[in-house]
């Protein structure tokens, strides 16, 4: 039985219900002590208390009506417990048979928020007429939440749960059962990630070494099962009778949901175990495979401080921006336009640094300004007698095409690019031809473009 | 998909490298939602196809849910464009400028300064993400836990300077290390770079903002740290962690390790 996790679960929000706290209050005046629990650090009770509804439960198909005599309790405790009095067994008894009220709002979808409570909180019943104990449906309940680890091993049997919850027509439980099978399979990638992630690679190992053919098995049988389970849900004689339920819920003012909304909750959850199943076997070679040390954390504070200290690697610094930093696109031609053309020059030796240089964006934004101080009247004019192609821009000669000036083809192709540079005011329109161009200078190489075209249009 | 379609998506990765059908911070616009839907509906032969074509610019695309990462919401994918050094050196067409231009303070400051403060807050981030959580660059699962606020960045980053001013001996650091940089730096210019250093990172989808001066490391950089980490960068942080130090990019792919221990 798996009961801290159930005690875990339900322990705060205890203290929640319990809380005096008056609303409105400061935060800070949280009556804390209030709900702080002092606990036993034996955990002398709690194992009493839980020996007893095991012990219960064990005998519970064994006994007429589940009842158990107060003395067979008491010696059954005993033997393990060998300090345990009769009186001990009495306290545990009385406090699991007596109730406590809770408190609750009912949460619906309305507005009004009714208040209700319930005393059907004792775990353990006494008979009114004798010294003798049985489960009370609360204890019952806890017995089952307690058993219903959430193990991947035990997912066909859930599957076989929503199997059965359809056939036996309880529709309102398949959107609960899908999400508590897609929660055991998160659980399980989450555990073994975890595990790996932090270096206890035997323990995975060990797992898996003992349960993955299990486990496997139970994987492919809950995959089998789910998807008989959307075959029962998606047959006709299913459909109907889901329409039948979901008009009653409707009557009754409670919530539903449709037939395709279940359908589709079942298709995820199959599609989840199906893929689970697909990567299990290489989920298991990658638990297996040492890796143990690449889960060290380490200290980046100190390789810096280190790196700091050192001479200067530009090309390390450079890297780490470029396999870890943000990234940019480096723009190798100013305009998009450009990835039509080919720009082949023969001496390419002096060309590529300039991405680099220190302050080469200022030196290209200063070329861009003084390419258009210098040449933009001529461009202008240029234009105001009729068209001007880049093939003739080219050949004006206003730019001086060799291996320093490169950038100036940049700026040159800049103004086709947004000839708002020119000037305001200028209604410039660029277009496309389907001509290809070629266009050679002596000292460079050869340049292979689409032609495009400036128009001014009008002041 | 068509090839105009996957032109579209081609494009809108390499962009941002981050698509989510569901997105965390519950921004979404027409554009990423189209390119979401094309990705989800993508048949295993495109897929392949897109990751060949990825794969040949050194990138990797990925996709996780929340069954591989539990953290994520249910029933949401993400979509990742991401650096592998499984791949190869990162493609010639990425380039620092990004970085050098958002860490600059002046226009004529030089590019090595800007990229030093970029490389060294980073390196301080990792710490604030990593090690100080007890976590190895190794655990991507765990990118949700690595939350900071500004403020206790900041401190972190100027106590690291101040540590730094107080154990070095000035004899021993060459005229161009770094910390000559950092030594002359201002308490408000640290400020000034942090501020730089996290615009940038959230813009790149790096980090993400919560609110504001809170953020939390995205599951991109959790990846592409992971993953790049095995792959080289690991050997140089263990090394540099027991006083071993091989300065040299060489170092982060693990072929050239012998010509990184000739240029200490």
């Amino acid at each position: 039985m798996d009961w801290i996790p159930l005690i875990a679960a339900t322990a705060r929000l205890i203290d929640l219900h319990d809380s005096t706290r008056v609303p409105g209050e400061s935060a800070n005046q949280f009556n804390l002590y209030r709900e702080v629990r002092s606990g036993h650090p034996d955990g002398f009770w709690l194992d009493v208390g839980l020996m007893v509804i095991e012990y219960l439960n064990a005998r519970e198909g064994e006994v007429m009506g589940g009842f158990v005599s107060g003395a067979e309790l008491s010696e059954a405790l005993r033997t393990p417990i060998g300090r345990l009095t009769v009186e001990d067994v009495r306290f545990a008894l009385s406090a699991l048979t007596t109730p406590a009220e809770l408190w609750f709002v009912e949460r619906s979808e309305t507005a009004s928020r009714p208040l209700k409570s319930t005393k059907e909180t004792n775990l353990v019943e006494r008979s009114r007429t004798a010294d003798a104990y049985r489960l009370a449906p609360a204890g019952r309940a806890s017995v089952a939440l307690a058993a219903n680890v959430r193990d991947i091993a035990y997912i066909a049997g859930s599957a076989k749960n929503l199997l059965t919850a359809i056939k036996a027509r309880d529709f309102w439980k398949i959107t609960e059962l899908s999400s508590a099978i897609i929660d055991v399979l998160r659980t399980f990638r989450l555990e073994i990630e975890s595990r790996r992630e932090s270096a206890r690679q035997d323990e995975i190992r060990a797992f898996f070494l003992d349960r993955s053919e299990i486990i496997r098995e139970q994987i492919a049988e809950a995959a089998q099962i789910l998807l008989q389970a959307n075959d029962a849900l998606s047959q006709q004689s299913t459909r109907e009778e889901f329409q039948v339920w979901a008009d009653a819920m409707e009557r009754a003012g409670k919530p539903s949901f449709g037939h395709g909304y279940a359908i589709e909750s079942l298709r995820q959850v199959a599609t989840q175990t199906l893929k689970l199943l697909e990567s299990f076997t290489q989920l298991v070679e990658e638990s297996m495979a040492p890796r143990a040390e690449a889960f060290r954390s380490v200290s980046f504070i100190e390789l810096s401080a280190a790196l700091a200290t050192r001479p200067y690697r530009e090309s390390l610094y450079m890297t780490l921006i470029s396999v870890f930093g943000p990234i940019g696109y480096k723009p190798a031609n100013p305009c998009p336009f450009d990835f039509l053309g080919i720009f082949d020059p023969t001496e390419l030796a002096n060309i590529q640094r300039e991405d680099f240089d220190t302050n080469g964006s200022e030196i290209r934004d200063m070329r861009a300004i003084r390419f258009i101080a210098e040449h933009g009247e001529a461009i202008i004019a240029e234009l105001l007698k009729g068209p001007l192609s880049l093939h003739d821009a080219l050949q004006r000669g206003w730019i001086d095409i060799d291996v320093d000036s490169i950038q100036d083809v940049g700026a040159l192709l800049g103004t086709y690019c947004d000839p708002t540079l020119l000037g305001p005011g200028l209604n410039v329109a660029v277009q496309l031809s389907e001509q290809r161009e070629i266009f050679t200078t002596d000292g460079i190489g050869q340049w292979v473009f689409d032609e495009l075209v400036m128009t001014l249009k009008g002041p | 998909m068509d090839t105009e379609e996957m032109g579209q998506v081609v494009a809108y990765l390499m962009q941002h490298r981050v698509v989510e059908t569901r997105p965390v911070r519950g921004r979404s616009n027409d554009e990423e939602r189209a390119i979401a839907r094309l990705l989800v509906a993508i048949t295993p032969a495109e897929r392949h196809t897109l990751e060949r074509m990825f794969a040949g610019m050194r990138y990797t695309l990925v996709d996780f849910d929340a069954l591989s990462v539990p953290a994520l919401p249910r029933g949401a994918r993400v979509f990742l464009l991401a650096r592998d050094l499984a791949n190869g050196t990162p493609s010639g067409v990425l380039s620092p400028r990004v970085v050098i231009d958002s860490m600059r303070q002046r226009k004529d400051e030089a590019a090595r300064d800007a990229a030093a403060w970029f490389v060294h807050l980073w390196l301080v981030h990792l710490e604030l993400l990593y090690s100080e959580k007890g976590r190895s660059p190794s655990e991507m699962q765990r990118f949700a836990e690595g939350l900071f606020d500004f403020d206790v960045f900041l401190s972190r980053v100027r106590e690291h300077l101040e540590d730094m001013r107080k154990s070095v001996n000035r004899h021993s650091v060459p005229e161009d290390a770094i910390f000559r940089l950092f030594e002359r730096s201002s308490h408000h210019e640290v400020e000034r770079r942090c501020r730089n250093f996290v615009n940038l990172m959230d813009a790149a989808g790096l980090l993400s903002t919560l609110e504001k001066d809170q953020y939390q490391q995205t599951l991109l950089s959790a990846f592409e740290i992971k993953r790049n980490y095995e792959k080289g960068l690991q050997s140089f942080v263990t090394d540099a962690n027991a006083k071993v130090y091989r300065v040299a990019a060489s170092i982060l792919m693990r072929a050239d390790a012998t010509v990184a221990d000739n240029e200490v």
